[in-house]
């Protein structure tokens, strides 16, 4: 049983690093990983993957720094909408982690960030033919938003959809 | 840095009238044969007018300049004669020269080391030991201030982001070292386009290269 301490590292642990090298999720992590409201574990671990990869116990502790830092200035909770919107204005684009979906209306896609509040983002509509769960209820993704004309809500733009692609909610 | 001037130019007699321009006219501060500054008045034909704002001045004057070799009419002969901006007066040629060294070589001269290199870097933060102790070290430095990046075709696309027994800034990602003290620092890369990098490490002040990282190192991210 667990008692909140991560079992140290074994020899089948190093093997499974040594062999598959920045492929292995470092799962035990996911605890050290200061968890706020609502945060997906599947989140927690695929940027504990992309950061924390690694036996190298400097580079885990930075990367547990990066996604300490991810989740904070990235994660958009759902009562930080407005501040969300803010942080585009203001820097003309930003990088958040939001559930998107996607409707067609007419003949036109829009994507809807839904902690971000906004039902009319602009996104190309390739991202929509690589993901096509972004028209089946949406999935959670890391997004890069650009503010285009600020203050007219009609006019952020999606441009980048890479991330949590396979992984619907 | 090269730089081009059409100078002045010399003539054994003078040339037609028609290179002298009629002065703008307007509230005329000052008239020169190849410069009018004022405000309003016309702009004539083969001049241009441009703001002293934008030249960087704290000013509402404007500057009238001939374009070619013509010049206003403010007395003087044309045997020997400047004229205005002309392309040569605009155009600044920069040539850059780039030695290409040999990696070898330039890896082990400097005063800076590292170890603990990747064979191919596999996750987006990395660590490696670096240390104040190569040669060509200054006869009094103790100390150093570096500043490691990673570097893939010229281009930057990492730098460090924690240093371990080292003061590190992360305003300017530069980390001070003391001899004979190894420092160890995390890298973030932060283009994951890049096929491969290289670890550099510069002094700050003079962007001077102390350490080059022999080989190209790999990128294969596995998420």
């Amino acid at each position: 049983m667990s008692n909140g301490t991560p079992p140290a590292r074994d020899a089948l642990d190093n093997k499974a690093n040594q062999l598959f090298a920045g492929k292995v999720v470092r799962k035990d992590l996911v605890r050290k990983v200061k968890v706020g409201a609502n945060v997906p574990v599947f989140v927690l671990e695929f940027l504990l993957g992309k950061y924390c990869a690694s036996s190298d116990e400097v580079a885990i502790q930075m990367g547990l720094q990066v996604v300490n830092d991810t989740l904070a200035n990235n994660y958009i909770r759902p009562d930080e909408s407005a501040k969300a919107q803010s942080k585009v204005k203001e820097s003309g684009k930003y990088s958040f982690i939001d559930k998107v979906k996607v409707r067609l209306i007419d003949s036109d896609y829009w994507a809807e960030g839904v902690n971000f509040n906004n039902k009319f983002l602009h996104i190309p509509s390739q991202y929509v033919r690589d993901y096509e769960r972004l028209l089946m209820g949406g999935v959670l993704v890391q997004v890069l938003l650009a503010g285009l004309a600020l203050g007219m809500r009609h006019h952020m733009r999606c441009e980048k959809l890479p991330e949590f692609s396979t992984r619907g909610i | 840095m090269l730089t081009a001037d059409h100078g002045h130019l010399f003539f054994p007699s003078d040339r037609d009238e028609s290179m002298r321009i009629d002065a703008p006219g307007g509230d005329e501060v000052d008239l020169h044969r190849r410069c009018w500054i004022g405000r309003g008045g016309a702009t004539p034909a083969g001049c241009v007018r441009v703001t002293a704002a934008a030249l960087g001045y704290d000013s509402d004057l404007d500057f009238v300049f001939p374009v070619g070799t013509g010049i206003f009419k403010a007395g003087g002969d044309l045997a020997f004669h400047h004229g205005g901006p002309s392309l040569q007066e605009l155009v600044i040629p920069v040539v850059t020269v780039r030695m290409k060294a040999r990696e070898r070589e330039r890896s082990t001269l400097g005063p800076v080391t590292a170890a603990g290199l990747l064979d191919a870097v596999t996750n987006r933060i990395f660590s490696v030991t670096i240390q104040l102790d190569g040669k060509n070290l200054s006869l009094f430095s103790n100390e150093l201030v570096v500043r490691p990046l990673l570097i893939s075709a010229g281009r930057q696309i990492g730098g460090v982001g924690m240093a371990i027994d080292g003061d590190f800034d992360r305003a300017t990602g530069c980390v001070k070292l003391q001899a004979g003290k190894p420092v160890t620092v995390a890298f973030l890369l932060s283009d994951e386009t890049a096929p491969s990098l290289r670890i550099v490490i510069q002094d700050p002040t003079t962007d001077a290269e102390l350490y080059r990282s022999p080989n190209d190192i790999p990128v294969r991210l596995g998420v």
